[in-house]
Parts: C-alpha cells; structure tokens; sequence
C-alpha cells in the first residue's frame, strides 16, 4: 500500500502541473483541446486523492506499521471506528484529507460552473490545480503519510485521547474542508479578474461557493466548541486560543464577503471591496495553516513542532503577492458605478457591517501577533489570551448582532424617517421592556442584561418583517402558513439570511449566560456523601472501572437531586492512557433550555488520599468539579438553525445559476441567461 | 395598524433611546454593588493566570497538577487576606510575565490594549469620510441619470422574482410612495441591458 501511495502521490502532483500549465497555455493560445484536457486532468485529480486516501485507509485497517504515519497514529488497542479519525489526526494525512477534500470540491464546483463563466474558467481552474499542487509537493517532498518506519514494530503508538470523541469524526472534516474550500470562491473570482471578466461575471459562482463554504466553517466550528465542551474538562467551548482565532478570522472575512457581496449583486457597488474581501478570507486561512503547522505560536490544537511552518509561510506569502498583482493588475475595470446615496441606507448598513465583522478580524489578528511582536522588541514572552479577546471583541460582536436587527430593515438607497419608525419602533419598545423587566426580577450583571436586550430588539426586528410580510400575503387571500411559506420562498437568499441570524442570536443567548452566570465549584466527596451547589444536590453514590487494553477508564455514579427531587443519574468519566501519560475526562452533563449541571472528575482517589490512576485501591473518596451553566443548551441548538438557514439561502431558485445539465443541453431562454439568484 | 402608528410617532424616536440609556445606567447601578464571595473571586481570578506548563489554557480550564496547586494558592492567599495585585505578583515572580493571561496595562504591553481602539477610531473615522465622498460623488453621477447605472446591476428581474418584486413592490408602497416610480424604472432598465448583453455573450 506505501508504494501504490507513494506512487499516486506523485501522479498527483504531474498532474497538478499539466493542469495548471494547460490551462493557463489553452486558454491563452486559443487552443480549446488543451483546456478540455486540462479540465479532464482536474477531475483525473480527485480520483487519484481518492485512490491515494484508500490506500492510506487500507493501511490503517490492516494495522501496516510499516509505515510511520500508521505506527504513529493507531494501534490495535484503540477503539477500531477511530481509525477514521487516526487518518487525519496527523500532519500528513491531514493534508492528504485537504488534498481530497480541495480535488472534490474543485470538480464539483468546475462541473456545476455556471455557463456564462465559461471564458474564465481556464484560470479559476489553474488556480486550483495550482493550489493543490503546492499540497502534493508538500506531500511527496516533506510529509508524506507513506514514509516507512525506520524499524519494526508490531503494536503502533495510537490515536491522541481528546480525540476519541464522537465529534472529532466531523469537525475536522468540516474545518480543513471550510478553510482550504476558501480557494474556491477566490478561484472564481481570480480567475475572472485574470480573463478579463471585471465586471459581475464570477459573481454568483463565488457568492455560493462562498455561502457552501462558509457553512461548512460555521458548523465546523460549532461542533469544535461541543467537543471541547464536553471532553476538554472545564465546561468552556472557545478560548480564544490561536488555532481557534486563525479558524474565526477567515470565518469573519469570508461572513464579511456573503454580506457585501449582496451589495454587488443588487447595487453593482462594493465591487473592488469584494475582490479584496475574498483575498483577505484566503490569505487568511493561509495563514492559518502556517500556525497549525509549525507556526511560532502555541496552542491547545496544533500538529506539534513541524519543520512544514516555513513552507507553508512562504505559500502564504506567494498567495498575498499573487491577489496583490492581479487585483492591481485589474485596479481601473473595478471601480463602482453607482455613489452612495444616503448614511441611512441598506448599502451603508452593509459598509458598517464589513467594518465591524474587519475590525474583529484585526482586533483578532493583533491579539495573535502580539506576542511575537513583544519577543521581538523587547525580549520578553508574553501571553494574549481570553480576557484580551473577551474585552475588545466583546462589545464589536454585540455590536455586530444590534446591525442584524437595523440593517436589514433599512431600504436600498436611502431611508426616510417613517421608515425607520415603521420598523424600528416595536424592536426598541419591546428592547427596552425586557430590559426593565429583566432588572425588576432581580437579574444580576448590567452588562449582560443589555445584551440580552439586544438579542429581543434584533428577534423583534425579524419577527415583525415575517410577520408583516405574512400578513401582507393573507390579505392576499393566503393562509397563515402558506403566506409564510410564500414569502420565505419568494426570496431564500433574504429570509435564510434572516434563519442565520436567528441561529446567531440563539448562539448568543447561550454565549451570554454561560459566559456571566456560569458557577462552578471543587468539591472532594467520600463515597455516599452530598454536595449542594444552587438548587442542586449531588451524591457521589458509587464507581465504576473497566481496565482496556490502552486505558483505565473510571466513573463516578452521581445521584441528582434537583429542589430535593430526584433527578436522574450521571456518570462523569475519566481514563488515563499510559501510553501518552495522559488523562482524558468526560464530563456528566444533565442538559436543559435553561441550565447545565456539569460536573468532572478530576481526581479519583483511595483511603489514603493518593490518585488512582491506574490499579491502586479501591476508591473512596473523588474530586469533582461541579458547575451550573445556564443557557448553554442554546449553544447547540444553534448548529441545527445555522445550517437550515443556509440551506435555505443556498436552495436553487428555478431556473439558477446552478444547473449545468440543463444549460448545456438547452440553449438558454431568456430567463435561464439572467442567471439570477436573488 | 401600521399607519395608526406612524401618525403617533413623529418626536418619540430620541425619547425612547434615553430611556433606553437611562434603564441601562439604572440596571448597572443597582447590580454593580452586589457583593462577591471569596470563591467567586477566586474562581474569576482562575481564568487570569495561564497554566505554565500547557499550551495556551488558563490554570481554569488545565487539569494538570501544577494548575490544580497554583487553583490552591489563589484560594490560600485570598484567604489570608492577600490582595489581588499581590497574588498575580507572586505568580509573575514565579513564572515570568507570560503567566498572565493578558498583559499588563503599563509598559510596551500597554500597546495591546491601545492599538485596537485607536485603529478602529481612526477605521471609522475614514469609513465615515470614504462614505461622504461617495454620496458627493453622487451629485456628479445624478446627470447621468439612471441609465447608466442601471447597466451595473447585471442581474434584478426575472420572470421567476415576480413574487418576490411584488414584495419589494408592496414595501416601497409603505415606506414612500415617491420612491415606487423610480425603483421599477431602474428594474425593467436593467432588465433590457441584460437582455442585450447577454445575446452578446452567448
């Protein structure tokens, strides 16, 4: 299997260049041939990944610890269906998983390009391959998931423990997915500055492309933060760690581009801004592969020290000149047509919009740069974590979520002020009712009240457009429903927009109370003894322990009272994997709308109070963290809407940009031809 | 009901927004006196120190034994009454200045905390005068008259938007009467040019 790995590999990488070469040369030379063959060699890309990954995964099945990336990152011990999560856990075989991943989407996104773009595709195509050449010469030169091990061994290393979580199958996927699926919508857009085609032509391609790929960023990172929630031991689910900030920031860029995009697309302005945007999203995520892999800055998630840093620094770098020349090179073709007309406008909500969504990303970007920035000038080692992020980004975020209830509501071109009563009245009357309201009950902390006043102003916000359209329809003669259901229907792309944003304010909910009334609490129990935190009442009732071949796992059996009912029973796990000298928990968590009990194990102990690892005694006493999280069932449910909203803005409208089987075979009617989305 | 509405609302809009200003102050008043246990200090104080030995997590969030210990100290300290400013003293002593979890407000650290609200002071400053200009160029474009802009928006109407024109239609009729003309101009002019330009391109 090495070999055959190997080899396709470096099949891959031939073939990157031909396609690259080909079509840059066939679309230059007028040679049409050469472009369809360079197209076919792209597609030839995706089955060769596919073939390449196979064998990997056959590798891993067959327990071949020949060869390092296998010993290195499975074993016989470890629960089998992690193998799946053994073959991107690792450096190299997370970028054989980008390679597949990146081949993949650039064919489905060649096979479903819209027809108009047909002069352009040649350099979006050549960028892609061009893309994935760079991920192959890394993989045949510097990482490759084939290399032999060096000796024999019969048992591997096996798969990191945080990792054995059922979240782990998807979120990286989703992520590594997301991040280098950013090319896409670039390529698109670059391809076109490069053929000439300055106007809207890559328009709806890279603003789909774009919302796909944002989508697979958004619930990538919302089943990290459920990840880290539940296995990382201290009931947080983000910290502002570097790996999780270089994942948000091309996140922001890339929610900054859908939204002034819409700006292009209605108004034909914003056009050079939009380019820039798509060009900041990329580099972006280059950058943050250079800091997942061997970059100078530590955290929680990276691959570890990897001499892969400077390479991928310097991709990075080759991507920044390369959007520089040709946005340059196109500078004059992508001037706006039309001027603003009012401060007051949906174009103007949108401009303040991408200027808070680019000031978190700075903000951000900053807070990662700075500790290399104080090394460097004054030789000392610094820390920018959490409290940084939290005060600066804080009050940008929650600003950002306030524009979510005005900008909408704001007509193109210019509002009046019946307008912005008609529609911002209610919001604010409710806002301000639920703020007093929250104070007259007692609810501490004036800051979080304030937010949770915004979130009912932006709720009522929507709620009033849906409602008012709906009504609007009922006259019409529509039921309820079926005005409803018009009305969303009559334009996905707004009103799954408006989805969005509810999963946003849902998000923030969660955010929001778990971030100002979280409690927690130590506490070491003897077997059969109570702890009261709250409302609850917890009783440490029992243990339990299964000795594997990789790990001892424990659990406690914790009795939960709620107001001195009875109200079920949790089994907070821990279990310590010798093999990595490592400790992996599992928190018991009893879940609701309105609070988590959350409690871990960090301590089991016997009678004379030493740690039980591994063997040692019967325990009797353990130490347990308990915290109350309120809300933070909110955080989850979050995910779900997220993704109905996009799929809903994504929804092909009849007759859209999207449908290559039918373009091809038609020719186009006049409506086909307009191509529109919106 | 919406016009009932909007016949009752010409002065309310600033009113309502120092309400909403007064409320706020008033709520901060009220809740920022309460009192806090030692463990809650504590437990804030957690989340302010890095643990020295993981990457990137707070003493709260590692399970490692020396943030257990360090977890300990804190709650030591702050019982024998030690102040916070001593505690993180203690640990910075300790383990240098990277076991804060934010840098110090003073110094060259200081510029961590600067440098963003003074960008984005400056970034909205500019937006602000990038926007003027753009509505002065506006003055400039208006003898062009809709015509040529309307080229720039490639894709507006079809047959398929009926419903959804209809909307935007029927919300124009509220928000301004005056504006209802010109907007179904721009439409079906861009609609023509597309029509054009699209049997040139294909």
């Amino acid at each position: 299997m090495a070999e055959l790995g190997q080899l396709t590999l470096m099949l891959g990488l031939a073939l990157t260049v031909y396609a690259t070469l080909g079509s840059v040369l066939g679309a230059r030379k007028g040679v049409p041939e050469l472009v369809v063959s360079a197209r076919n060699a792209t597609y030839l890309i995706t089955a060769v990944a596919g073939v390449t990954a196979i064998a990997l995964v056959t590798a891993f099945v067959t327990n071949d610890f020949s060869i390092e990336y296998v010993y290195g990152h499975s074993s016989t011990a470890m629960d089998r269906s992690f193998l799946w999560v053994s073959f991107f856990s690792g450096n190299e075989g997370s970028l054989l998983f980008i390679v597949l991943t990146l081949s993949l989407m650039t064919s489905i996104a060649m096979f479903l390009s819209p027809r108009g773009f047909k002069d352009a595709l040649p350099y979006t195509t050549a960028i892609l391959a061009g893309i994935m050449g760079f991920f192959f010469f890394v993989l045949v030169f510097f990482a490759s998931p084939f290399a032999p091990l060096d000796f024999v061994a019969t048992e591997g290393l096996g798969i990191n423990p945080l990792l054995t979580h059922p979240g782990m199958f998807i979120h990286p996927p989703l992520q590594m997915s997301g991040l280098v699926g950013i090319s896409i919508p670039f390529a698109f857009a670059f391809g076109a500055l490069i053929a000439g085609k300055t106007r809207d032509e890559w328009l709806d391609a890279a603003r789909v492309s774009a919302i796909v790929i944002w989508a697979l960023l958004g619930s990538g990172m919302l089943l990290g933060a459920w990840w880290a929630y539940t296995i990382l031991g201290w009931g947080g689910y983000w910290a502002w760690d570097p790996i999780e900030n270089v994942a948000f920031m091309p996140f922001l860029a890339l929610t900054t581009f859908i939204h002034s995009v819409m700006v292009q697309k209605r108004r034909g302005m914003f056009r050079m801004w939009n380019v820039v945007l798509l060009s900041v999203a990329f580099v972006l995520a280059q950058f943050g592969m250079f800091i997942n892999r061997g970059g100078p800055v530590v955290s929680v998630h990276s691959f570890g020290a990897s001499t892969l840093g400077i390479i991928f620094l310097a991709f990075m770098l080759f991507s920044l000149a390369f959007a520089l020349i040709v946005f340059f090179w196109r500078f004059n073709d992508l001037k706006s047509d039309r001027p603003l007309e009012s401060f007051l406008s949906r174009e103007a909500s949108f401009l303040m919009n991408n200027f808070l969504l680019l000031g978190i990303v700075g903000v951000t970007l900053w807070g990662v740069l700075f500790p290399l920035a104080s090394e460097f000038a004054q030789e000392e080692t610094v820390t920018v974590s959490a409290p940084y992020f939290n005060h600066i980004n804080g009050p940008m975020l929650l600003a950002l979520v306030l524009l979510m209830g005005v900008g909408p509501v704001l007509p193109w071109r210019r509002a009046n002020r019946a307008s912005l009563k008609r529609w911002l009245l209610w919001p604010a009357l409710l806002a301000i009712t639920a703020l007093a309201g929250m104070a007259a009950s007692g609810l501490e902390k004036p800051i979080a009240l304030f937010s949770f006043s915004v979130l009912v102003f932006v709720i009522t916000s929507i709620g009033q457009e849906w409602y008012r359209g709906t009504m609007a329809r009922r006259r019409a003669g529509d039921n309820f429903a079926v005005g409803f259901w018009k009305l969303v229907n009559g334009n996905r792309p707004r009103h799954g927009g408006y989805v969005v944003h509810i999963s946003i304010l849902v998000l923030a909910f969660g955010i929001i109370g778990t971030g100002f009334y979280s409690q927690r609490e130590d506490t070491i129990l003897n077997l059969g003894e109570s702890f009261e935190i709250d409302n609850y009442r917890i009783e440490f009732a029992g243990h339990g322990e299964e000795p594997r071949a990789d790990r001892l796992a424990q659990w406690a059996i914790i009795n939960v009272y709620k107001d001195g009912k009875y109200a079920g029973e949790l089994r907070p796990w821990s279990a310590f994997y010798p093999g990595f000298n490592q400790v992996s928990v599992r928190a018991g968590i009893s879940t609701g709308p309105i609070e988590d009990l959350y409690i871990i194990p960090t301590d089991f102990l016997n009678e004379r109070g030493e740690g039980v690892l591994a063997g040692g005694g019967p325990v009797t006493r353990a130490v347990f963290r308990v915290s109350i999280n309120p809300l933070a069932w909110w955080l989850w449910m979050a995910g779900p809407i997220f993704i109905l909203g996009s799929v809903i803005a994504l929804w092909p409208q009849p007759a859209v940009e999207l449908s290559p089987a039918l373009n091809r075979r038609r020719r186009p009617t006049r409506s086909a031809a307009l191509q529109t989305g919106d | 009901m919406a016009a009932v509405l909007r016949t009752r609302r010409s002065t309310r809009r600033p009113n309502l927004l120092y309400l909403f200003i007064a409320l706020t102050l008033i709520v901060g008043a009220a809740c920022g006196s309460s009192e806090q246990t030692l463990e809650q200090q504590a437990s804030r104080m957690d989340k302010k120190f890095m643990c020295p030995v993981c990457p990137s997590e707070t003493i709260d969030q590692a399970q490692v034994q020396i943030a257990k210990d360090m977890r300990q100290i804190i709650r030591d300290k702050l019982a024998d009454g030690e102040s916070e400013n001593d505690i993180s003293q203690f640990f910075v002593d300790r383990y240098g200045i990277q076991v804060l979890a934010s840098p110090p407000t003073t110094g060259f650290t200081s510029l961590v905390w600067i440098v963003p609200p003074v960008v984005l002071g400056i970034g909205l400053a500019a937006l602000y005068m990038i926007l003027r200009d753009m509505r002065r160029g506006k003055a400039a474009l208006t003898s062009r008259a809709s015509g040529a802009t309307a080229g720039a928006t490639p894709s507006t109407t079809n047959d398929a938007l009926a419903p959804y024109l209809e909307a935007v239609d029927e919300e124009m009729r509220q928000s301004g009467p005056q504006r209802t003309a010109a907007d179904n101009k721009v439409s079906t002019d861009s609609a023509t040019i597309n029509n054009g330009s699209n049997e040139v391109n294909g």
